[in-house]
């Protein structure tokens, strides 16, 4: 028998505001523990929740991005149960109104094909305190306990590891560049709870669904549901059923282990939250939050991509936030983009890995690059414009002209009556090279080209003169 | 519903690491023992399933939104002064996993 698998997603996702989702203390990562709390953080007697503005700003954006209806009415409940990660004894979140209800996302499956994957919802909520289990005791951080959060629910309508792995890399683009989020798997700041059920083709009917969590990377969310969908086809075709359970993926040995068996679902109690009263918001105020949207990873690429670049090179800029508004700002007018994003992948890229830095810390203004691509259109050969890079990198503050003076670079002609007087002089002088070339040896035209640019001492342009030297070859 | 006898509250005090004393039982008890009536009063009423739970005492909203301005934290000292026990600048606790 044949199955299908059915796969939903719980994507957390840490804002990047500058303060807390209810409360003024600061937000930010890896700072020493406990030194990020507020009394309400830590659930002070007499403390109250006031709504972060810019979080409520991020959430319509990312509902927008994903086409969802936006609740003009913000409300919040809560969610109570007794653990040591959340001091006040529930976690406030928005159960019953959702800020972002119904929308979708086009991704492609695993053929490539275009597939529009629904999602059910999009909320806000706070992060809980951060606890390090030792074996003996544990220990609480609480900087982490109320951090903003959207959580996006999906339908369980993906059908393999490769679509969830795709859904999960486009919501990490739209949280990242609506500047929601730094979108960080690895570090926990894009959290991604896994669900997964297989039932026979063609049944509407749901399985037992396992829970996949741990799962730090996009890849390593492929991997695990690959092996997860086998597990299970593999426990079903032999006759037994799949336990409702909850497994984390080890990544060393490439599979989902067990973590506990589910037993009867927890009651939350949920209610509304009394402590916030329910919020309107103007159509001016989500009109002006989608207006200033900072440009989508999609209309980037469409960009990019209009401007000469490969989708591959497209992609390999903006999968770094970062580097991509560098290119923005050495596109200039974007006359020489293409040139511009092959200096950026290769020669910007090729320093930055070298000395181990990041494009926030490179020391070359955009504005420098832009003029690199221009010099490089306007006759200097790549190996030139190359020097010149590297000479404005390590000169703060110098321009393409300065790199031209101090090392001295012309430029190389391409003027064909010149090229062809040096091409001549080249053949008459070497009549051995010719009759090699004749007889198949192809390597004795490179060595043509190479004695005419060294007769012209460089000044004529390479390109130029493969081209004569090959028309004259022939007529010889 | 369930009877609030001292039991009850003996092990809610437990639970919530409260040290009382008799008296305050005392008083807890006699306390609970009119809420309990007063409640009892309340659910002879007839149709109160009709009603929908309120949340808060008027229908109004609200359209504050907070500025995204962070405010000077707790020192570690003060966040950390009601800690039972601490190490390395977190809160230590019995273990809380299996």
């Amino acid at each position: 028998m044949n199955f299908e698998a059915v796969i939903g997603l719980e994507i957390h996702v840490e804002m990047k505001t500058k303060s807390k989702m209810f409360s003024s203390s600061p937000n930010g990562f890896s700072r020493e523990p406990n030194t990020q709390v507020t009394p309400f953080d830590m659930a002070y007697p007499g403390t109250m929740p006031v709504v972060n503005k810019a979080a409520v700003i991020n959430a319509i954006r990312v509902a927008n991005a994903l086409h969802m209806t936006i609740d003009r009415l913000i409300r919040f409940d809560r969610k109570n149960y007794f653990y040591s990660d959340l001091p006040k004894g529930f976690q406030i979140t928005q159960q019953f109104h959702p800020i972002g209800r119904e929308g979708y996302l086009d991704i492609l499956d695993r053929d490539g094909k275009v597939k529009r994957i629904g999602i059910e919802r999009i909320h806000m909520e706070e992060d809980t305190c951060k606890q390090l289990h030792f074996a003996s005791y544990s220990l609480l951080d609480y900087n982490r306990a109320g951090v903003p959060l959207i959580e996006i629910v999906s339908h369980p309508e993906m059908r393999s590891g490769t679509e969830a792995m795709h859904y999960v890399e486009a919501i990490r683009n739209i949280v990242v560049y609506t500047l929601t989020s730094d979108g960080k798997m690895e570090e926990g700041s894009l959290r991604c709870d896994v669900n997964v059920s297989l039932r026979p083709f063609g049944s509407d009917k749901f399985g037992t669904k396992v829970e996949i969590k741990n799962l730090n990377s996009t890849k390593n969310i492929e991997s695990a549901l690959d092996y997860e969908i086998a597990r299970q086809s593999a426990i079903l075709l032999s006759g037994g059923q799949v336990q409702q359970e909850t497994r984390r993926y080890d990544e060393a040995s490439g599979k989902t282990v067990l973590m506990r068996v589910k037993t009867d679902a927890v009651d939350y109690k949920y209610f509304p939250e009394p402590n916030i009263t329910p919020i309107r918001i103007s159509e001016e105020f989500v009109r002006d939050a989608i207006d200033t949207c900072p440009e989508l990873y999609d209309s980037k690429k469409e960009r990019y991509v209009s401007l000469g670049l490969s989708p591959v090179d497209a992609a390999i800029i903006l999968d770094n936030l970062a580097m991509s508004q560098y290119f923005d700002k050495a596109l200039g007018d974007g006359k020489y983009a293409k040139t511009v994003s092959n200096l950026l992948i290769v020669e910007v890229n090729g320093y930055l890995n070298k000395n181990g830095l990041t494009i926030e810390q490179f020391p070359l203004q955009p504005e420098i690059l832009y003029l690199l691509a221009k010099e490089q259109e306007g006759g200097f050969t790549h190996k030139q414009v190359v020097d010149m890079f590297h000479y404005c990198v390590e000169n703060e503050g110098a321009k393409p002209e300065d790199a031209i003076n101090a090392l001295h670079i012309a430029k190389q002609s391409s003027d064909d009556s010149l090229v062809l007087s040096f091409v001549t002089a080249v053949l008459d002088a070497n009549p051995q090279s010719i009759a090699d070339f004749k007889a198949g040896k192809d390597r004795a035209q490179g060595f043509l080209v190479g004695q005419v640019m060294k007769m012209a001492k460089g000044k004529v342009n390479p390109g130029a003169v493969a081209k004569v030297m090959a028309e004259e070859l022939k007529k010889r | 519903m369930k009877e609030i006898n001292l039991d009850v509250l003996k092990d809610a005090a437990h639970r919530l690491l409260f040290d009382m004393s008799d008296e305050e039982y005392e008083t807890l008890l006699s306390e609970f023992a009119v809420l309990t009536k007063q409640m009892e009063t309340i659910g002879k009423i007839e149709g109160l399933e009709d009603y929908e739970p309120m949340t808060f005492p008027f229908e109004c909203e609200t359209t504050y939104l907070r500025e995204d301005e962070p405010t000077t934290p707790l020192s570690r000292e003060e966040a950390l002064a009601n800690a039972g026990s601490t190490l390395d600048g977190e809160i230590k606790l019995p273990k809380v996993v299996g």
